[in-house]
């Protein structure tokens, strides 16, 4: 009969296997640990290491049970065994624990990887991004230089360009702001305003400028209400007084919001244009005026001629009646006058009478008047302060008429002065305009502003009826343009030099010189 | 992920979320048996098998374990190679010593007292009748003809796992060669 299933077989493999548990774990956490060192960075071989410290403590536990178990009961200690097999089997199960823990938690470390990649992908991705930003922004930073420097060159070309326009131009060129108090004007504007200095006028009103109030006010209305003003003639004055006339065109300036922010402009001095236009306007007048005398003299004479003989023969056969005789000579008198006002009238037409002309030395010519006029004006107590240039060059004329001229102008003066006062003659040469000027002033009252615009008006006189025809001044201006010259008077006069002399009115008389060679008339 | 040899994990960051992570698992169970104690209470009186149960229970949970890493590696294999080999051989021996170890646990549970032929303390025999059972519980007793071979493979693939991360690393290079 069988005895039974040995047991001793399993006893001897449990002491032989837990043994062979202890060094093959030991051999295993060996490996593991030496793996740790050389890739310390690598979680299998983190994993494995954990693994086999719970290898070596299952191996250990084991032992326990496997191996000191039948070493107590041979030796008689089984109460020991007792007492350390729940111990054994606990921390069996504490391995087991441990193993299964490690073991789930090791495939997450495949997600942690992937996480890891995809953040690594992520970042090199990012990396790659910032470097491809880098470079463009580095390309952008080149050209945007390069871009920079283009438009910084375009922009002092075109700022270039227009300072030079706003330096170099002839016309006036201004800025103002809300209050129409310049801003900045260009060199051109200084000089026509009469000042040095731009900094003189920044801040300065444009109104100040103006001669006329209504006007300024006109030029407001209508820059503001349309935008822009164009060729407006306005009168100014300036620093000195004197009067400018210009044409201003104008805009309004804003801001990127369309509020207005201030005006610019250019004004264009049209004072020279005006003088130019005054004179020919007088010019054309004297000679409608002259062809009008030419022709009424022309007609009257004759008949005066007629009443003159008729006159004279009716005085012969009326000597014995006092009464009739005096009448006759009455009309014989007033018919003479009227043949003398025929006569300057004539004189005044210049086509009237073809003259001889010379060269004549100008200042020998006026001292010749000068020599008749004299003693009657030192009889007023009117003394005369001659001024002769020194070599003056001679002028192509008709002394006779010349001396008419200078003689009427003196006439004037006395007629002006009355009693007391000086008559002041220079004389100089302008290389400027190759001229000799001849000046004839007065310490007289003056002349007003509506007498002078009409001082040269054939029968325009302010002298009292019957003591002068009006006609002086108009011949002595045919005559001069005449000579090619020109007569223009002032009152008071503009060079310092004559107001010091006293002078409160100058007439300033021009002459071509002769030039030897040269048909003058030509 | 590649050849095992290049497999190396590069970066100590999420070695310590590992770490991390183990700790916050701990933590919410200690957390879960802290706060829903359900009935036991206190302080709780256990019983004779109790020992026996929860030793059961980690062995499935080795087990389990054990076929998990299994079919991981058979699904996500993380290099090829003998040491790879010797690996998956450990731990398929260990998941059969658990089945092996449960099976025999259970069925000494199951075997009287008396089966046991005594002298002093140590049973020398297996009294018949000798059932299939006792059969299986006798060749079970075996064990460790299930473990060595598990713990020896263990040793095994650390051992060429080593070898190839010294060859990778070129310091043993010239000793291998």
């Amino acid at each position: 009969m069988m005895k039974g299933l040995p047991l001793l077989p399993i006893y001897i493999v449990d002491v032989v296997g837990a043994s062979l548990m202890i060094l093959l774990s030991l051999a295993a956490l060996y490996y593991s640990f030496r793996l740790t060192r050389l890739e310390p960075k690598s979680v299998l071989w983190s994993y494995l290491f954990w693994l086999c410290i719970a290898m070596v403590a299952l191996a250990l536990s084991r032992s326990i049970g496997h191996i000191l178990r039948f070493l107590f009961i041979l030796f008689g200690y089984s109460y020991v065994w007792g007492g350390l097999a729940p111990y054994s089997g606990g921390l069996n199960t504490m391995t087991f624990v441990s193993i299964t823990t490690l073991t789930f938690y090791f495939p997450n470390v495949r997600q942690v990887i992937n996480r890891v990649k995809e953040d690594a992908k992520r970042l090199e991705e990012a990396r790659t991004g910032l470097a491809q930003a880098n470079k463009s922004l580095i390309e952008l930073n080149q050209t945007l230089e390069q871009r920079v420097g283009e438009r910084t060159k375009a922009l002092r070309f075109s700022e270039q360009k227009f300072r030079r326009l706003f330096e170099n131009s002839k016309d006036v060129i201004f800025f103002c702001d809300n209050d129409k108090k310049l801003l900045d004007i260009n060199d051109s504007g200084v000089k026509l305003l009469g000042f040095k200095d731009r900094k003189e006028l920044s801040g300065r009103y444009v109104a100040d400028f103006f001669v006329n109030r209504e006007q300024w006010n006109h030029f407001c209305a209508d820059l503001q209400s349309i935008g822009h003003i164009k060729d407006f003639e306005a009168e100014c004055k300036s620093q000195d007084g004197s009067l400018i006339y210009l044409m201003i065109t104008s805009d309004i300036i804003r801001d990127e919001n369309g509020a207005p922010i201030g005006c610019e402009g250019i004004a264009k001095d049209l004072t020279r244009y005006k003088q130019v236009m005054t004179t020919f306007i007088q010019s054309e007048k004297m000679a409608s005026l002259g062809q009008m005398a030419a022709g009424v003299a022309h007609e009257i004479n004759t008949p005066l001629g007629v009443i003159l003989g008729y006159t004279q023969l009716l005085e012969e056969d009326f000597r014995d009646r006092k009464e009739i005789y005096e009448t006759l000579e009455t009309i014989e008198k007033q018919t003479k006058i009227c043949r003398k006002i025929v006569s300057d009238l004539l004189k005044f037409s210049r086509e009237s009478l073809r003259h001889t002309k010379e060269p004549v030395d100008i200042n020998q010519c006026i001292e010749e008047v000068l020599t008749v006029a004299e003693h009657s004006l030192n009889m007023d107590q009117i003394y005369v302060h001659r001024v002769y240039g020194e070599g003056l060059p001679r002028v192509l004329a008709d002394k006779e008429r010349l001396q008419q001229v200078f003689f009427n102008i003196i006439n004037n003066a006395h007629q002006a002065l009355r009693q007391e006062g000086l008559v002041g003659i220079w004389t100089r040469y302008v290389p400027g305009k190759k001229a000799v000027d001849v000046l004839i002033g007065d310490t007289g009252p003056g002349i007003e502003p509506e007498v002078m615009k009409r001082i040269f008006d054939p029968f325009f006189t302010t002298k009292d009826v019957g003591k002068g025809t009006g006609l002086g001044l108009s011949v002595s201006f045919g005559i001069v343009k005449d000579h090619g010259g020109n007569i223009d008077v002032q009152s008071p006069p503009k060079e310092q030099e004559f107001v010091n002399a006293g002078m409160e009115t100058l007439f300033i008389v021009s002459f071509p010189v002769y030039a030897e060679g040269i048909d003058q008339k030509q | 992920m590649g050849d095992g040899r290049n497999w190396v994990f590069d970066g100590t960051a999420e070695l310590m979320n590992l770490k991390r992570n183990i700790f916050t698992l701990f933590f919410c169970i200690c957390t879960v048996l802290f706060v829903w104690p359900g009935r036991a209470l206190a302080i709780q009186i256990h019983s004779g098998p109790e020992g026996l149960y929860v030793h059961q229970i980690s062995h499935i949970f080795f087990m389990v374990a054990m076929a998990f890493i299994l079919y991981f590696l058979s699904r996500h294999p993380l290099g090829h190679g003998k040491a790879w080999v010797y690996l998956k051989l450990s731990f398929l021996f260990f998941l059969v010593w658990n089945i092996n170890a449960f099976i025999t646990h259970w069925l000494e549970s199951n075997i009287p007292e008396e089966a046991f032929a005594r002298r002093d303390i140590l049973p020398l025999y297996l009294n018949p009748p000798i059932t299939f059972a006792r059969w299986v519980y006798y060749a079970g007793k075996f064990d460790h003809v299930l473990c060595v071979p598990a713990m020896f493979f263990l040793v095994m693939a650390l051992k060429t796992f080593y070898r190839d991360a010294w060859l990778r690393s070129g310091i043993g290079k010239d000793m291998y060669e």
